[in-house]
Parts: C-alpha cells; sequence; structure tokens
C-alpha cells in the first residue's frame, strides 16, 4: 500500500512540476491525433471499390489544380522545415572534445587518516576488476566504529562497491553498521565483506590496503 | 489509372514510366481490402516508419556522440552538448528516444493484433516467426542504445547486463567478448558498435519481412469474411500512408520540443546516484529478476519459453476458425501472457530498488492466471459462426460524403494556409536564433501540412470510391 501511495505521490509531483504550456502542448497533440484516427476511422467506412461515385463528375478542373496545388505545397513545406532545422544543426553544431586519459597510473591514494572519521566511509576507483582484468571498479574504504574495529582487530577495510547480487553500487549505513545494496535490500558485514542478508549469497572481495607514516591510505590490489 | 492515356498529364506519365521501370507496377494493380484500412491494421506500418526515423536521427547523432567514457563521463558529457547546444539536436535525439519507444510500443500492439486474430495461420506462419524475431532485434537495439547516455539509468542497465552475461555458461568468455574488459572504456565503443549492429540487422530483418507480406499479400478478416476490395494501394493508399506519416513527424518535432528528452545524473565514479530503473519494456523482465530466483532462469529461461510458445503457436493452434472466441488454445494463453507482463510490470514499476518477495510474486502470478485463463476459457465457450458478407449499398452517396467533397477543395487549403502561418513564424523564430520555438511551430506546421495532404487527396483520388 506504502508503494501506491508513493507511486502517486511522485505522479501528482510530476503533474505539478509540468507547467501549463507543455500540458497544453501534450494535449493539442493528444487532441489532434485522436481526431484524426477517429475521422479516419469514419472516413475508411464509406469507401467501397465497386461503387463508382457518380458525384464526381460534375468537379470542374480548376478545383483539381488547387487540389494537386495544395498536395505539392504541402509536402514541400514538409520537407522543407525537416531541411532547415537539419542543415542548421549541420552546419552550426560542434562536437564536444575532452581529455581522454588511459588510466595507467600508479595505485591510488584514497584519502588521509585524518580524513576519515570513524563510522564513515570514501568511494574510490580499482584500477583493475578483482578477477585481474583491467578495467575501472568501483570500491569503498570504511573506518570501522569502535566495536567493529576491535572485533576485526583493524580499523580501515576496503572492499568492492559492486554487490555480488546484481551489481549495485553498495554503501555503508552508519545506523546498522553494515554495507547495503540500494536495489534489493542486500546487507553485507563491514568486518569481513561476508553477505549477511538478503538476495546477494558471495562475499565482498577485499581490496589490500596500505597506511604509510603520513596517514595516506593507498590500495595497493586485491586480496 | 482512372484516366485513358489520352488524357494523361506529363507527370503522370513519367510516374508510370518511373514505377514500371522500377519494378513495382505490381504495386499499382494491388487493391487494399476495407478490413485492412482499419487504424488496428497501421500498427505494423507505423513501427516500420519509426525505424525509418530511428535510423536518419541515429546517422545525425553518430556524427556528434564520443563514444570514450575518460576521465570524466566524456560519453554523457557529449550527449549532453548535443541536447543543449547544438541547434535542433534536443529534437533529434528526442525523435531518436521518443520513436525507439513508440516503436516497440507499437510492435507489441502490433504482434497482439496479430496474434489474437490468427494472422498467423497458413500460410503466414514464417512471416509471424520473422516478425517476433524484429521485435527481439529491436529491444535489444533499443537496450544497448540508452546505454549509450551513461547516465545513472544506462550503468545501471550496463551493470546488469554484465550481471547477467556472467551467469550463463560460458559467461566469462562470451564477457570478455561482449565487454572486452568491462571497463566503462571499452563497453561504450562496444555497444555504439552492436547498437548500430543490431539496428543494421534489424532493417534487414524487416525488410524479409516486407517482402513475405508482399508474397502471401495482407490477411483476410479474421471474422472468416471474404475480404472487400476497397482502394487501390497506388496512389491511394501510399497518399494515406504519406499523410499519416508527416502527422506523426510533426507530432514528434513538437513533442520533442515541448518535452525534451530524459537525461538522468552524470554517472561519476565514487559519486552516489539513485538506483536507475530500466525502461518499461524491460520492467517485468527486471521484477522477475527481483524475486531472487537464479538470474538465468528469470533473464533467460522463463522468458524464453513464454515467446517459445508464442513462436510454435502457429503450429498448435488448430485454426478451424480465425476468429479469437474460435480459438481457445491461442486466446487463453495470449490473455494469461498478457496478463502476468502486466502484473510483473506494475509489481517492478511499484518497488523501485526494493526486492520482490518470491511467494508473493508466485501467488500474484497464479492468481492472474486463473482470473485470464477464466477469462480466456469462458470467451471461448460459445464458438462464432463465420460473419455474412453485406452487401455495399448501391445508389447515390450519403449526405455527409457529398458535403465531404463539396467543401474538401478549401479546407485543404484552410489547412495549408493556417500550415504555411505557423511554419512562417517558425521561420522567424529560426532566424532570430530561438530553435525551441522554431521546432515547436515547425512540429505544429508539419502536422497541418499532413491533414492538408490528407484532405487534398480525398478530392483527388479518392472521390469515385466515397460511397
Amino acid at each position: 500500500m506504502d508503494a501506491v501511495r508513493e507511486f502517486s505521490a511522485t505522479l501528482l509531483a510530476a503533474i505539478s512540476l509540468t507547467n501549463l504550456r507543455s500540458l497544453g502542448i501534450a494535449l493539442f497533440l493528444a487532441v489532434l491525433i485522436g481526431a484524426g484516427v477517429i475521422i479516419y476511422y469514419f472516413y475508411t467506412k464509406s469507401l467501397r471499390s465497386e461503387h463508382s461515385n457518380p458525384g464526381n463528375k460534375g468537379r470542374t478542373s480548376s478545383r483539381r489544380n488547387f487540389l494537386v496545388g495544395v498536395l505539392v505545397l504541402a509536402l514541400a513545406g514538409f520537407l522543407a522545415q525537416i531541411l532547415v532545422p537539419l542543415l542548421e544543426l549541420l552546419r552550426k553544431g560542434t562536437v564536444l572534445v575532452g581529455g581522454i586519459s588511459s588510466g595507467q597510473e600508479a595505485p591510488p591514494k584514497i584519502a588521509n587518516v585524518a580524513e576519515v572519521p570513524p563510522d564513515s566511509q570514501v568511494s574510490f576507483v580499482m584500477r583493475r576488476n578483482p578477477d585481474g582484468s583491467p578495467g575501472q571498479h568501483p570500491a569503498i574504504l570504511i573506518h570501522l566504529p569502535e566495536d567493529k574495529a576491535a572485533s576485526a582487530g583493524k580499523e580501515f577495510v576496503a572492499y568492492s562497491a559492486v554487490c555480488t547480487h546484481l551489481g549495485c553500487i553498495v554503501s555503508y549505513r552508519s545506523e546498522e553498521e553494515v554495507l547495503f545494496c540500494p536495489c534489493h535490500a542486500g546487507r553485507f558485514d563491514p568486518t569481513d565483506g561476508k553477505a549477511i542478508s538478503g538476495p546477494p549469497k558471495k562475499p565482498l572481495p577485499k581490496v589490500r590496503l596500505r597506511i604509510d607514516e603520513n596517514g595516506d591510505i593507498y590500495a595497493e590490489g586485491w586480496v | 489509372m482512372q484516366r485513358a492515356g489520352s488524357e494523361e498529364s506529363c507527370l503522370r506519365k513519367f510516374a508510370r514510366w518511373l514505377i514500371e521501370r522500377a519494378g513495382a507496377s505490381e504495386f499499382t494493380k494491388t487493391i487494399i481490402p476495407r478490413h485492412a484500412l482499419h487504424p488496428m491494421y497501421s500498427l505494423g506500418g507505423l513501427a516500420s516508419l519509426m525505424f525509418f526515423l530511428l535510423a536518419l536521427t541515429g546517422i545525425v547523432q553518430l556524427a556528434f556522440y564520443t563514444p570514450a567514457f575518460g576521465e570524466g563521463n566524456i560519453a554523457y558529457e557529449s550527449v549532453r552538448h548535443f541536447t543543449e547546444s547544438v541547434p535542433y539536436g534536443f529534437v533529434v535525439r528526442g525523435i531518436h528516444s521518443y520513436a525507439a519507444t513508440l516503436m516497440i510500443l507499437l510492435s507489441m500492439l502490433h504482434f497482439l493484433r496479430v496474434y489474437f486474430t490468427g494472422a498467423y495461420a497458413r500460410p503466414r506462419e514464417l512471416t509471424y516467426v520473422v516478425g517476433i524475431a524484429a521485435g527481439l532485434l529491436s529491444i535489444t537495439s533499443a537496450f544497448l542504445g540508452y546505454s549509450l547516455r551513461m547516465d545513472h539509468i544506462s550503468v545501471e542497465a550496463i551493470r546488469i547486463g554484465q550481471f547477467l552475461v556472467l551467469q550463463l555458461p560460458g559467461g566469462s568468455w562470451l564477457y570478455s567478448l561482449v565487454f572486452g574488459s568491462g571497463s566503462f572504456d571499452d563497453v561504450i565503443p562496444r555497444f555504439l558498435a552492436l547498437h548500430v549492429g543490431v539496428a543494421g540487422l534489424l532493417g534487414l530483418v524487416l525488410l524479409l519481412h516486407f517482402y513475405m507480406i508482399h508474397a502471401h499479400h495482407i490477411s483476410p478478416p479474421y471474422d472468416d469474411s471474404d475480404p472487400e476490395p476497397a482502394i487501390p494501394f497506388y496512389p491511394n493508399f501510399l497518399l494515406t500512408e504519406l499523410a499519416a506519416a508527416v502527422v506523426v513527424v510533426g507530432a514528434l518535432v513538437t513533442f520533442s520540443a515541448a518535452f525534451p528528452p530524459e537525461l538522468g545524473f552524470k554517472f561519476v565514479f565514487g559519486e552516489e546516484l539513485p538506483v536507475g530503473q530500466p525502461e518499461w519494456y524491460l520492467m517485468a523482465l527486471y521484477a522477475l529478476i527481483k524475486t531472487g530466483i537464479d538470474p538465468v532462469l528469470a533473464g533467460f529461461v522463463i522468458p524464453s519459453m513464454g515467446l517459445l510458445i508464442f513462436v510454435i503457436m502457429p503450429w498448435v493452434d488448430p485454426l478451424y476458425s480465425r476468429h479469437p472466441m474460435n480459438r481457445r488454445i491461442a486466446t487463453t494463453y495470449g490473455l494469461i501472457f498478457v496478463g502476468e507482463y502486466v502484473m510483473l510490470f506494475l509489481y517492478g514499476q511499484l518497488t523501485p530498488g526494493e526486492q520482490i518477495p518470491l511467494i508473493n510474486a508466485l501467488l500474484l502470478a497464479i492468481a492472474v492466471a486463473i482470473v485470464m485463463g477464466y477469462v480466456g476459457v469462458k470467451l471461448t465457450s460459445r464458438p462464432v459462426p463465420p460473419r455474412r458478407q453485406k452487401r455495399p449499398s448501391e445508389g447515390n452517396p450519403s449526405y455527409a460524403v457529398r458535403a465531404l467533397l463539396k467543401n474538401v477543395w478549401w479546407i485543404a487549403g484552410l489547412l495549408l494556409a493556417l500550415a504555411l502561418v505557423l511554419g512562417g513564424l517558425g521561420a522567424v523564430s529560426h532566424l532570430s536564433g530561438s530553435y525551441y520555438d522554431a521546432a515547436m511551430l515547425f512540429g505544429g506546421s508539419i502536422i497541418l501540412m499532413g491533414w492538408a495532404l490528407f484532405a487534398a487527396k480525398v478530392g483527388l483520388v479518392d472521390a469515385k470510391y466515397l460511397a
């Protein structure tokens, strides 16, 4: 029931955000297309090939020429209104260029010890996937709260941030002291990365950390 | 041809020469039966129009898209740049995005029309199977396409795609074949190549589909009555199609300008983003995966089983009659499938970022199967006899038709004049550089041009078929 209420709330929010002009345009389009389908439907009801319409003979050729003119002009107008914007786009459009780097660098510094208070997290990127192939693998560094740190025997731990269920990104939830996956409510133990509840079965791969004398934390690789 | 040779204008002569030499004279002899003029029969044609629009707008976007991730998600930035800074970029991307959604929606409705009216009956079984293949290819291409935006929705889609491929037998071998190393720098160019490649393959499959329709002709009425000839394909029906296409293009231009296409949050490593939900056509599949059953079962086995039954239905369905109420197996299965699909879609849509308890899904699925199965069996309990043909009434045309034919010339002229006014205003906006207004006005003008085209066609070529 909650989900239904939330859904209707978002729907209402979406409608109130849409300004009146957009709503008007949507209505205009719906009426034009809807009316078109209805008119066309009834129109086809009176089409018969076995029956030649006698009312056809009285038409003058000037009206015929007029209709040919409308036909040709409408087609030409259509093509012009497609071509003018297209040519403008191709003539004036520019391609975005930016710095593209190959991403080959030394093991990345994640953070300094002083920047990560207990019971908090920092996201970073591993240059290799847990299976050793090159890639950009999201990972997460956690400063464990005191009780967890005591049981784990270390203060800082880091894991792959990719949920072992469907590959969403997990994050640390301090109120529950778990790693939480928002997609399907999977929970992992922050001390060893093992799955606690929810759909994931496999543990999160661990990252080997090195903390130098200045307190800088580096991701050395996968355990 | 309505007129004798001596009265032919040189334009008409040229058209006839062109058609004959192009080997298309068969089309001039094709008569469209009346039942095929029903809007229900235009769904497939409209889906093809969407494919054509997708090809055109896709080619333009190829020139502006940067298939690289690099340091700061260049692909996303290039899409944003195209949408915001390139003149009319929002229209081109808008048409591409909306036409893709519409193509899948129209294909699904077209499939339902074909399935429930038994249009797959001998000799059109393979046309139907090729059509299903085309539908699957368009969903694949759409998935690859919306992954290229590289916003939070795309990243979610790519991750789930990678995960599902890894679960397959021989998954890691297949994984590196499709995704390379799996980093976004490798995935984006591959997805672009696959997106275009799959779309090209779809084009070929569609050509085969059209050829088969042409070879076997359009299916007779589903109520087993004799088809009643209505209007020739050339030029009457062709002009109807053209007018409809112009109206639809105009509507898409206006719509894209009024509601610029969706672009989610930029994906950057290390930043927390909302969980992206898949596009609506993949939502049922996603809901199935969310129940937590084996992903190979949910992502591949169950959907392919469901589809496979559709594929073999032409050979399973006894087809004593094509009326849906006379085909118990096909109608009941179709209703159950549609019910389950809609149920899963709604369940997935209502539970973003949540797991679906398997027991709930299972109970709901059984309930839907029972209800839809009951409806199907009930609907097919009494056979419907073939419909007796109604003879067209002879005599003078009705008052409405006479009024229409008498007034159609000024209606067409008025529509064209209105279109020209809107187009002129659009041109002024265009020259002053306000592209959003220009696109909106051009779109409105194009819609009216389509209607003017239709009105002119009614007066010019349809008059003698109106009763």
